[in-house]
C-alpha cells in the first residue's frame, strides 16, 4: 500500500467518508497525505444529542455527535472544516432550546464562518424555539449559499425581513427557506411589496416574480428577485 | 488494425486500434508519433514504448480493456448517502480485481493511473477503499502492514482531535 505514491494515496483516501479517512493515518506519511490534502464530501450530519441520552441514542456511523461531556468535540469539528468541504452539512439540534454563547449552533457558525466551505445549511430544531432576532442568522448567510431552517417554532417577522435585506443585497446565501406562520408569512409579503388576495398573490414590484406553489395542501411561496 | 505496445521488460504487445485508444497516454503517443488507424503503415512501422509498466501488469491491463472496449462512456454516479464520491464498481470488474494479490492491485492502479486508463483506475481506487471502510486503525494498519511510526506526541495529537472517529 505505502509503495504507492503520494499523489495514488490521496485519490483513495478522498474516496472514504471522513470518519474513515481520519482512521487511516495509521502511520507518519498518511498522517501528512491526509492533513496537506483537501478534500470534499457530499453530504454531512453533525447531531447534538443530550447527554441523558447518550448510550441510548441510534447512531448511524458516519454522523458526529456532539454532547457536552465529550470535550473533544469542537477540537474534532475544527480538525475536519480545516481540510473538507462540505456540500451539504445538517446540524440536528436536540437538546433543550440553547442558542446562546458556547451552544452547539454558536460554535458550529464560528467554524462555518471561519472556513466558508459549506455549500448548503440545514440547521434543525427538535425543540421550539422561537426566533426573535435577525442576529442569529447573520453569519450563517454570509458564508453558506443556502440556508434551511427547519422545525423552528416561529421567527419574527422583522428578522426574516432583514435576512430578506441581507440576501437582496450581497450576501453569499442565495436561498433562504423555513417556515413561517400564516400571519406572519403575510405580514412578510406585504412588507416587501406582494400582495395576498384570497388565493392569489399579486407583485407590486418590477423586480419581483412570484411563484406559489401548493405543496401538501401548504401554500409554499418562492419570490424571485430581479431576472 | 494492430498496434504494438512495448512495455519495459521489452516485452511486446499486439492490440487492436481501439484498445490502444482506451489509454490517454497511448493516444496522445500515437498523435505524437502520426500513427493512424486508417494508416497501415505507420502503425507496422512503429510501436510504443510504455517504460512504466511491466508485462504482467500489462497483461492485466489488456484483458480490462478487451472487456471494457465497447462501453458507452458514462457519467460517473457521484452521489451516496453519506457523501462520498462513489464509483460503483461491476461485478465483473470485481471478479476480475479479486485475481490479483494486493500488491499486484496497487501495481495496477499505478499502470491505469500512466496510461490514464479513468475506468481501471476508478475501479482499482474503489475497490482499495472499500476495503479500508469501515476499518479501526489498528485493523487498517495489519492489513497493509503498516509500521506505526507516529510519535507519541503526534498519536496523542490524533486521539484528541479525532476522537469522534473512535466511538
Amino acid at each position: 500500500f505505502l509503495r504507492l505514491p503520494n499523489e495514488l494515496l490521496t485519490k483513495i483516501l478522498a474516496l472514504l467518508p471522513p470518519k474513515d479517512r481520519l482512521k487511516a493515518r495509521v502511520n507518519k506519511r498518511l498522517n501528512e497525505i491526509e492533513a496537506q490534502s483537501k478534500f470534499h464530501v457530499k453530504e454531512f450530519r453533525i447531531v447534538e444529542i443530550p447527554d441523558m441520552f447518550r448510550r441510548l441514542a441510534f447512531r448511524s456511523p458516519q454522523d458526529f455527535y456532539f454532547s457536552d461531556q465529550n470535550p473533544y468535540s469542537c477540537a474534532c469539528l475544527r480538525r475536519l472544516f480545516s481540510n473538507t468541504s462540505i456540500e451539504s452539512l445538517t446540524v440536528t439540534l436536540e437538546a433543550e432550546g440553547k442558542l446562546g454563547q458556547g451552544s452547539l449552533i454558536d460554535k458550529v457558525r464560528d467554524l462555518i464562518k471561519e472556513f466558508k466551505n459549506i455549500g448548503n445549511l440545514t440547521i434543525q430544531f427538535e425543540f421550539f424555539v422561537y426566533i426573535m432576532d435577525e442576529s442569529f442568522f447573520l453569519s450563517f448567510v454570509q458564508s453558506c449559499d443556502e440556508l434551511t431552517l427547519l422545525g423552528v417554532n416561529q421567527i419574527a417577522v422583522e428578522a426574516i425581513h432583514t435576512v430578506y435585506k441581507i440576501i437582496e443585497g450581497s450576501a453569499k446565501c442565495r436561498r433562504f427557506k423555513c417556515d413561517l406562520l400564516m400571519g406572519a408569512y403575510y405580514l412578510f409579503l406585504s412588507r416587501i411589496g406582494i400582495e395576498v388576495r384570497g388565493r392569489y398573490f399579486y407583485s407590486n414590484r418590477d423586480d419581483i416574480e412570484v411563484l406559489v406553489m401548493v405543496r401538501n395542501g401548504r401554500n409554499c411561496c418562492s419570490i424571485f428577485v430581479g431576472n | 488494425p494492430n498496434v504494438k505496445l512495448v512495455t519495459s521488460d521489452n516485452e511486446e504487445f499486439v492490440v487492436d486500434f481501439r484498445i490502444a485508444k482506451m489509454s490517454v497516454t497511448v493516444s496522445r503517443l500515437m498523435e505524437a508519433m502520426n500513427m493512424s488507424e486508417t494508416d497501415d503503415a505507420s502503425l507496422l512501422s512503429n510501436s510504443i514504448p510504455l517504460p512504466n509498466v511491466t508485462k504482467a501488469v500489462m497483461a492485466r491491463v489488456i484483458e480490462w480493456c478487451e472487456k471494457h472496449k465497447n462501453d458507452e462512456p458514462k457519467e460517473e454516479k457521484e452521489n451516496d448517502k453519506r457523501g462520498r464520491t462513489t464509483h460503483v464498481v461491476s461485478d465483473w470488474d470485481k471478479e476480475f480485481l479479486k485475481n490479483d494479490e494486493f500488491g499486484r492491485l496497487c501495481q495496477l492502479m499505478g499502470a491505469a493511473n500512466y496510461l490514464e486508463i479513468k475506468g481501471l483506475f476508478n475501479d482499482i481506487s474503489q475497490t482499495i477503499a472499500n476495503m479500508i471502510h469501515g476499518k479501526k486503525s489498528d485493523e487498517i494498519a495489519e492489513m497493509f502492514n503498516i509500521h506505526c511510526d507516529l510519535t507519541e506526541a503526534e498519536k496523542k495529537e490524533i486521539r484528541k482531535k479525532t476522537a469522534w472517529c473512535e466511538d
